[in-house]
């Protein structure tokens, strides 16, 4: 049953249902028809819209990078976890808000189940608190892996990509927030980059905000949605659509001197009485960050920070490289005390961020931070006589023990040709053996970076290259 | 309050969770296996999850397996179900790739199989594979492969079987039968132990009910004889040779075999690791030479947790032309419950070092910086970030997730300049500075 199926690509003539077959071939120009002929049975090796593939040279440095912040996320204790890619689609809906959710792939299974890939890490994890009530809190975990969103294209974004996500929960503790914080800061460190600036706020904050305007309900968003956008409009717009929607002045006023208040947690007080929780939340988890370490020239409270996501209560961090802006945030989160309680009466706080692992790849390599790798092999074995097969092996083999990556070639072509497969895929060091070196006991070691050559021994070998 | 409904935190049947304790030893697995396959110098790749179903063949009449193929916005589109076909589609895709292109990739895959004990419908393959070389080399390094990362992972008792595929396929001609009937003969023979040669033979002579049925494999009277011959066979390849006398073929099959077996006895891997056999068949079609099993013989009922073979013509369909190509997989997941049942997997509850505890409040500043400090040292290190703060609560903590080591700040070694350092292990307590803390738990 797959109805709404194009049926596969197959030349048909206008008056007849029928595909041409090789039949009708017999009696037409066999040339006219061939190229039709052939495409009919080649397929084109074409990805779809918005995927793309890693190839090594890209791959060998972004596995360094997920290694990386692997071994950060682990420094802290955080534990690794996974889940499975496909979910039951209630499990996602109505956790992205409207927008949100037109871009999760759902469908429906062979047995009528209403399936979806998951479009996040955080709303999983959030089942498997709920699910495994067992689990030891405060329950630190990190999850790396690929989320899925039917994105618009035509704006250069990818459908599938990676998050690495660290989240903490089972406490209130805003020692937790600022560990986060600490979390963000020593990642990026890690990762060599070091111009970029943490932007800390606290919903509660922006709360206090709209209960103090006292707008209509249903207006709330939009004020929160022109925040949200300050820097991507002009001042002037800002306050024109701002006045649309609060319709008054004075209060206008407030809301501009908030934003001009550069993140002034006193001031704020001043301005917004109902604020004040959120900004004593801010205060401590400052305090706490002081205490981590954390550059002071890498973090600042910015009131500009919504995060648009549904379920954000408290602390949310953005992330902007500065050399960088247009590519956004490129490490976000924040506290969720309210998402586990979808599942479970019991209310279970949270908080954590992730990293948009492609974004931030494409940034580094922008920046120049990601220099492209063509291989992890450190030494290529020539392949001169067939005599000599096994010894290659053999060669190759002892290097291997010493954890020294080893290639034999295969193919018994030019030396020439082996010499520059070598270099093209930037190989440091090449080993030559023939019978001549057999009877001496030697091997020739050519260093392809110095472009020097010697005759050697194993041991030797092994100890120059480590 | 209005009682809201809430939903019932489930997984799909046929799927599972990772939770840490598992997760912590299957990192450990991959990350092994991830050394070794880049100590034979083969390179990462990876492909989406979703592909175009056509690009797949999941869209053609012939494709047999259960996947997961749906309508994204108007396009057919699958979840990959192995990682070999994507590969095909890179090598098609790049021509830049420079040959011969060795690489591996470690990811999910997606099969609607019933779900059944250990058999689950997401999965991770690690496939390590060898493009544009058709050198017995290649065979040989790939099985030397399987031997190096099963070593590697403290597997000792298992075996690596190989056949070839172009015996097989003499054999067809020999006894006559189709070519592509290769797996349905085996599959009967494979049940010889079963239900005996007789009813081995009369499965096999079955012919069609009516015109319609395909099943029948109708072998001649003169195939069955030959068959039994072939099946009297010890396996020594000078047996074989004069058994497939004249058929080139298998003839070819039977010197790869013998080349990879002096390749393999060269590099000295124990023979008790490895064994040429005849009744190793592979369920996919797609093999075109040497094919790989292994079997763990201390849970052989688990079948093959890394198999392979030689394809040469898998790049065909997008290409036209034929590319030499050799490679291997293993079945992590399934690698992991044969351990985990045969009592290999420690089950590890964290990744941390040492815990940071604050014997009062006002200290919890302290603990912050000192954490960070001990990280600083490259030692997994966690402050207490629960609610109830007493030390006992945060020492209890330690225990049960099995930290080794406690650090513990209170005023009086504050006082004097001192940590306390426990030994979770030992229950011992030392005063130290930070530096000798440091080295203590770097010692251990």
């Amino acid at each position: 049953m797959r109805r709404g199926f194009k049926p596969r690509r197959s030349l048909q003539l206008f008056w007849t249902d029928q595909p041409i077959g090789p039949f009708f071939m017999f009696f037409v120009d066999k040339n006219i028809f061939l190229p039709y002929y052939r495409k009919m049975d080649k397929i084109e090796p074409r990805l779809l819209k918005g995927f793309t593939d890693f190839l090594p040279e890209r791959m060998i440095i972004r596995q360094k990078m997920i290694q990386t912040i692997k071994e950060v996320y682990e420094l802290f204790g955080f534990l690794p976890l996974e889940t499975p890619a496909l979910e039951h689609a209630d499990i996602l809906i109505g956790k992205y808000g409207d927008e949100g959710e037109k871009l999760l792939y759902k469908f429906l299974d062979n047995g009528g189940r209403a399936v979806a890939l998951r479009y996040d890490l955080t709303v999983p994890l959030a089942r498997v608190v709920a699910q495994y009530p067992e689990l030891k809190k405060p329950f630190k975990r990190y999850q790396v892996a690929p989320v899925w969103r039917a994105e618009n294209t035509q704006k250069g974004r990818f459908r599938e990509f990676y998050q690495c996500d660290a989240d903490i929960i089972g406490t209130s503790s805003l020692m937790a927030d600022a560990e986060i914080l600490s979390l963000i800061w020593r990642t990026l460190k890690t990762l060599k980059v070091d111009n970029f600036t943490i932007l800390l706020n606290n919903r509660k904050v922006l709360d206090g905000l709209l209960k103090d305007l006292g707008l209509p309900e249903e207006n709330n968003l939009a004020v929160l949605r022109i925040i949200d956008k300050i820097e991507k409009i002009s001042a002037e717009d800002f306050k024109k659509e701002l006045l649309a929607i609060i319709g008054d002045d004075k209060k206008m006023q407030l809301v501009l001197d908030f934003m001009n208040s550069q993140g002034d947690l006193d001031l704020v007080q001043k301005l917004f009485p109902s604020a004040k929780e959120g900004a004593d939340e801010l205060k401590e988890v400052c305090r706490h960050v002081e205490s981590l370490g954390v550059d002071r020239k890498n973090y600042k409270i910015d009131f500009s920070i919504v995060r648009g996501l549904d379920y954000y209560t408290g602390t949310v961090y953005e992330t902007r490289l500065n050399d960088l802006p247009k590519f956004g945030s490129v490490f976000s989160g924040g506290r969720f005390d309210n998402l586990i309680s979808k599942f479970i009466e019991q209310s279970i706080p949270a908080v954590g961020a992730s990293i948009g692992l492609d974004r931030l790849f494409a940034a580094l390599e922008e920046l120049g931070i990601m220099k492209k790798i063509k291989s992890t092999a450190k030494v290529l074995i020539v392949n001169l006589e067939d005599d000599l097969k096994s010894e290659y092996q053999k060669i190759a083999s002892c290097l291997r023990d010493e954890k020294i990556n080893a290639i034999v070639y295969f193919d018994k072509i030019s030396l020439g040709q082996q010499l520059s497969y070598a270099s093209e895929m930037e190989i440091p060091y090449v080993l030559i053996y023939g019978s001549k070196e057999k009877e001496k006991g030697k091997i020739i070691l050519k260093d392809m970076l110095e472009k020097t050559q010697a005759e050697v021994n194993l041991a030797e070998i092994i100890a120059r290259i480590k | 309050m209005e009682k809201i409904k809430k939903l019932k935190p489930e997984l799909l049947g046929g799927f599972r969770d990772y939770l840490p304790e598992m997760m912590l030893p299957k990192q450990a697995v991959l990350e092994t296996i991830r050394r070794t396959f880049e100590g034979f110098g083969f390179l990462p790749l990876e492909t989406p999850a979703l592909e175009r179903s056509s690009v797949l063949g999941t869209d053609t009449d012939e494709f047999k397996m259960e996947v997961y193929r749906f309508d994204a916005s108007g396009q057919d589109v699958t979840l990959r179900f192995d990682l070999t076909v994507p590969l095909a589609r890179v090598v098609a895709a790049y021509p830049q790739l420079l040959k011969p292109f060795k690489r591996y990739q470690v990811g999910p895959v997606w099969r609607k199989e019933k779900p059944q004990a250990g058999r689950y419908r997401e999965f991770i393959q690690f496939d390590a594979d060898i493009v544009g070389s058709d050198s017995v080399l290649a065979d040989s390094e790939i099985i030397e492969l399987m031997y190096q990362t099963l070593t590697n992972l403290n597997v000792d008792n298992f075996i690596i079987r190989f056949n070839n595929r172009k015996i097989l396929n003499g054999l067809s001609r020999v006894v006559g039968f189709d070519d592509k009937r290769s797996m349905d003969v085996f599959r009967v023979l494979d049940k010889l132990d079963k239900i005996g040669l007789d009813e081995v033979v009369r499965e096999l002579q079955r012919q069609p009910d009516n015109q319609y049925d395909e099943s029948a494999l109708a072998i001649s009277d003169e195939g069955i004889v030959k068959l039994k011959e072939f099946l009297m066979l010890s396996g020594s390849l000078e047996e074989l040779r004069s058994f497939f006398q004249g058929v080139e073929i298998a003839l070819e099959g039977v010197d790869e075999c013998s080349q990879i077996i002096d390749n393999l006895r060269a590099l000295a891997i124990p023979e008790k690791c490895w064994k040429f056999d005849l009744s190793v068949a592979r369920g996919l079609g797609y093999y075109t030479g040497p094919v790989f099993e292994t079997t763990l013989l201390d849970i052989p009922q688990m079948g093959s947790i890394f198999s392979g073979g030689r394809y040469d013509e898998l790049v065909v369909r997008y290409t036209g032309e034929r590319m030499p190509a050799v490679g291997a997989s293993v079945g992590v997941d399934r690698l992991i419950a044969a351990l985990d049942a045969l009592g290999k997997i420690k089950k590890k509850k964290t990744n941390s070092k040492v815990l940071v505890a604050f014997a009062s409040q006002n200290l919890d500043k302290k603990a912050l910086t000192l954490a960070r400090q001990v990280r600083q040292a490259g030692i997994n290190t966690e402050t207490f970030l629960g609610r109830d703060t007493s030390l006992k609560n945060q020492i209890i903590y330690a225990v049960k997730q099995g930290i080794a080591f406690v650090i513990i700040l209170g005023e009086d070694e504050e006082a004097i300049g001192r940590i306390k350092l426990k030994d979770m292990v030992s229950r011992q307590e030392f005063l130290y500075s930070l530096d000798e803390a440091i080295e203590k738990i770097n010692q251990s």
